[in-house]
């Protein structure tokens, strides 16, 4: 149809040249417009059939977008709210989920070769906007999906069974511009087994809008799909097509403008009740036990709805009565690998479980949308214009923002003084650093004893004990004084936690470490020791966040370190970190026997290994972050 | 100049004054089209994906109906112009007419995703009979 438009408009032009003038000019220029118009049309159908076959290989393998069950897609948003359209198109949200293509990964696929623990080999290439990957005994594979574009992003290869998606191995870090194996980019024990993901079974939950696994339960092969890729409108404005339908008339558009009612046709979460609210968020970012039947018909759960209804969120206290009791009690580690011991989460991506046990939402009105917003912030940590600072909490707790240095013993306008660094310090993990907790809490040395979580004042004061810090916390705030041991009154929390604490415990160490406000507070002097001794930790991402505080310091910004080199190479990196470091001369005021310093201002570097090597918990550990 | 002036000038100025005044009647025909589908928020027309064919039928529309002018501009002064310079200006108008919001159009109307279809390979051939045509022009004004 397309092709005999064309041509009618052409023929009618060549006949219009040659009726009117039959001169040999006017007949060359007809033909030459004939000609012209053949050769587009040969180079345009080969293009065509070119990205038809591409486009048509693709949707074989991957979970293609469909617009039943009432959504509607993006594409139909856009066009009547384009801001809400261009703020949430350029968060990480919409690409949380994309099909692979060159023209959109972020990733290098400039001929890389990636070999894996068992030597087998992958070599990376595109061939027009297609990424393929070559791998060593099976042949050349096309990659289907991409996963994330903030930090790293992960890959996705065809299983061969329906539309399955299996992990690729590999993971690309954006700050460091490499890839690295798949499991070093968690923080998992070397014997911890880590079976490839399926998409299909994990991420369809929670990375695409209204996704559905549709796992065929019998066979288990999946033939997943999803209202869209990515988490796009719908997923927190709920399906949009009667929204769509019904306002196609202009009558309804100009009187709804006029009334400023909203519009019963669609959910906009900040006109939501607050519990509703935050649930728009905690359908993903929670703890949660889908229900049964998830792996056929996805989550139910639609924005407005009570989330509890559709999936339940699982707290450390309630996962005895849960749906989902009989698969926790056959995974011991998966309590472990998701809360501290009293109950606070410690993985990242799970900030709804915080915020629903914190006293701001149980007795106040606090919501997600309190701090963040998707149409007004920036793309990195999403928070609301206004929200990176105390007027966060101050818009609630006016009177201490009014007195602010009579709460908080700090001066105002430091980074003590700042809410965020005591009530919700760094001892989440994910993406391979700590991040805030997002349970509002009060600093307390009891907590740290009693699940090992650095408090938020050691955290900032690393060179301190926490004996020191909780002789401050009884003098300002009454808080009793716990029973601490030798070592706790006379070694730095820091140093204690480096050395000590569990994989998890020294991840968050490590990272804060490098933190630029624990530097201030703490001076960075005495830091390259500790720092230097986790280049040898045994999980990788400890290294690896050890390595990035470590260049921090001065005298290492140059310094380089492969933290998944073969062990004798990062032997050798560390020897040669070491011997810098015992270079490097603190000053006096660092000299102090808590950060093991001896009599004569001697760093005791034989006290360090010994606290490492007495660590009580060593235990495997893996983070479900 | 003028006692080499066209004496079947009218016969060019008439031909051009319903090229000129059709291609008007069509191309803002379109745009009172293109403004219903934003009233009405046709996702086909206004989602997303349809932004290529937005700007191709827009400019469809500009096109058609500045070209719609110049054939009037055309008709206007053909009287003034030499006989040489007729015919061949007047033709390569009339194709560039047809061609160029004709391509602009079929392009928009089958737009795949941010390519245009197949209608938008007419619009180069278009543009060079329009250059013709006024290159003509230009050299017999002077």
């Amino acid at each position: 149809m397309e092709a005999l438009f064309v041509w009618t408009l052409v023929g009618l032009a060549a006949g219009l040249l040659v009726h009117r003038s039959r001169s040999a000019a006017a007949i060359a220029a007809a033909a030459a417009l004939l000609l012209s118009t053949a050769a587009g049309h040969a180079l345009w159908a080969a293009r065509a059939h070119r990205r038809d076959r591409s486009l048509a290989a693709l949707r074989a393998t991957v979970p293609q977008p469909i617009f039943d069950r009432g959504y509607a897609s993006s594409d139909a948003c856009g066009a009547c709210h384009p801001t809400e359209y261009a703020t949430w198109h350029r968060s990480y949200h919409r690409t949380m989920t994309q099909t692979a293509s060159a023209s959109t990964v972020r990733a290098s696929f400039a001929g890389e070769t990636l070999t894996d623990g068992d030597g087998k080999r992958y070599h990376l290439r595109t061939s027009g906007d297609e990424l393929w990957v070559d791998i060593s005994g099976v042949g050349a594979r096309r990659i289907g999906m991409m996963t994330g574009s903030h930090h790293m992003q992960a890959f996705w290869l065809p299983g061969g069974r329906g539309n399955e998606e299996i992990e690729f191995p590999f993971t690309y870090l954006f700050d460091d511009q490499r890839w690295v194996s798949r499991r070093d980019v968690f923080l998992v024990g070397r014997e911890y087994s880590k079976d490839p993901s399926v998409w299909n079974r994990i991420c369809v939950e929670c990375h695409v809008t209204g996704g559905q696994p549709r796992v065929e339960p019998r066979t288990g092969v999946p033939e997943s799909r999803a209202a869209e890729l990515g988490i796009a409108c719908e997923a927190c404005h709920g399906p949009a097509a009667r929204h769509v339908a019904a306002n196609a008339s202009p009558f309804r558009r100009t009187s709804l403008h006029a009334s400023g009612a909203a519009d019963p046709t669609i959910v906009n979460p900040a006109r939501l009740a607050p519990a509703r609210a935050s649930e728009v968020c905690g359908q993903c970012h929670g703890i949660g036990c889908p229900p049964d039947g998830w792996m056929q018909d996805g989550i139910r759960f639609r924005p407005g709805e009570t989330l509890g209804a559709s999936k339940q969120i699982l707290e450390l206290a309630s996962l005895g009565a849960s749906a989902c009791r009989a698969q926790i009690a056959a995974d011991a580690s998966f309590a472990p690998s998701r809360y501290w011991s009293d109950g606070m989460v410690r993985v990242s991506g799970r900030e709804y479980n915080g915020l629903i046990e914190s006293p701001c939402y149980q007795r106040g009105t606090m919501t997600c949308l309190s701090c963040h917003s998707m149409h007004d912030s920036d793309p990195n940590w999403q928070l609301s214009r206004g929200s990176d600072g105390n007027a966060a909490c101050t818009q609630c707790h006016r009177a201490i923002g009014d007195k602010l240095e009579a709460h908080t013993h700090h001066a105002a306008g430091s980074t003590g003084s700042t809410c965020y660094n005591c009530h919700m310090p760094h001892t989440t993990y994910g993406l391979l650093r700590a991040m805030r907790s997002h349970q509002i809490s009060v600093p307390r040395v009891q907590s740290t004893l009693a699940t090992g979580r650095p408090n938020a004042c050691n955290l900032c004061h690393l060179d301190r004990t926490l004996a020191w810090t909780a002789a401050a916390l009884r003098r300002w705030y009454g808080t009793p004084e716990p029973r601490l041991t030798d070592e706790q009154r006379t070694v730095a929390a820091a140093l204690l936690d480096g050395t000590r604490g569990e994989a998890g415990v020294r991840a968050l160490t490590a990272w804060s470490l490098g933190w630029t406000a624990a530097q201030a507070a703490s001076a960075r002097d005495w830091m390259a020791p500790l720092l230097v001794e986790l280049l040898g930790d045994e999980y990788p991402a400890v290294r690896y966040i050890a390595y990035r505080s470590l260049r921090t310091l001065p005298g290492f910004a140059d310094f380089t370190f492969d933290y998944v080199a073969p062990e004798e190479a990062r032997f050798a990196a560390q020897s040669e970190a070491r011997a810098r470091a015992a270079k490097l001369l603190p000053a006096a005021a660092s000299r102090r026997a808590e950060l093991l310093f001896d009599g004569d201002g001697r760093f005791a570097g034989g006290e360090l290994e010994r606290l490492e090597a007495e660590r009580r918990d060593d235990d495997e550990m893996f983070l479900a972050e | 100049m003028s006692e080499r002036r066209d004496t079947s000038a009218p016969d060019y100025a008439l031909r051009h004054v319903r090229v000129g005044w059709t291609a008007l009647f069509l191309f803002a025909a379109l745009g009172l089209a293109l403004e219903a589908l934003h009233a009405f928020k046709a996702p086909w027309y206004l989602g997303v994906a349809g932004e290529s064919r937005r700007l191709l039928f827009t400019l469809a529309h500009a096109h058609g109906v500045a070209l719609g002018l110049v054939n009037l501009a055309f008709a206007a002064t053909a009287h003034l112009l030499p006989r040489r310079a007729h015919p061949a200006a007047s033709l390569a108008l009339i194709v560039a007419t047809i061609l160029i919001p004709g391509g602009f159009f079929l392009g928009g109307l089958f737009a795949h995703g941010g390519d245009p279809g197949l209608g938008a390979i007419l619009i180069p051939p278009g543009a060079l009979f329009l250059l013709v045509a006024l290159a003509l022009l230009v050299r017999a004004s002077r």
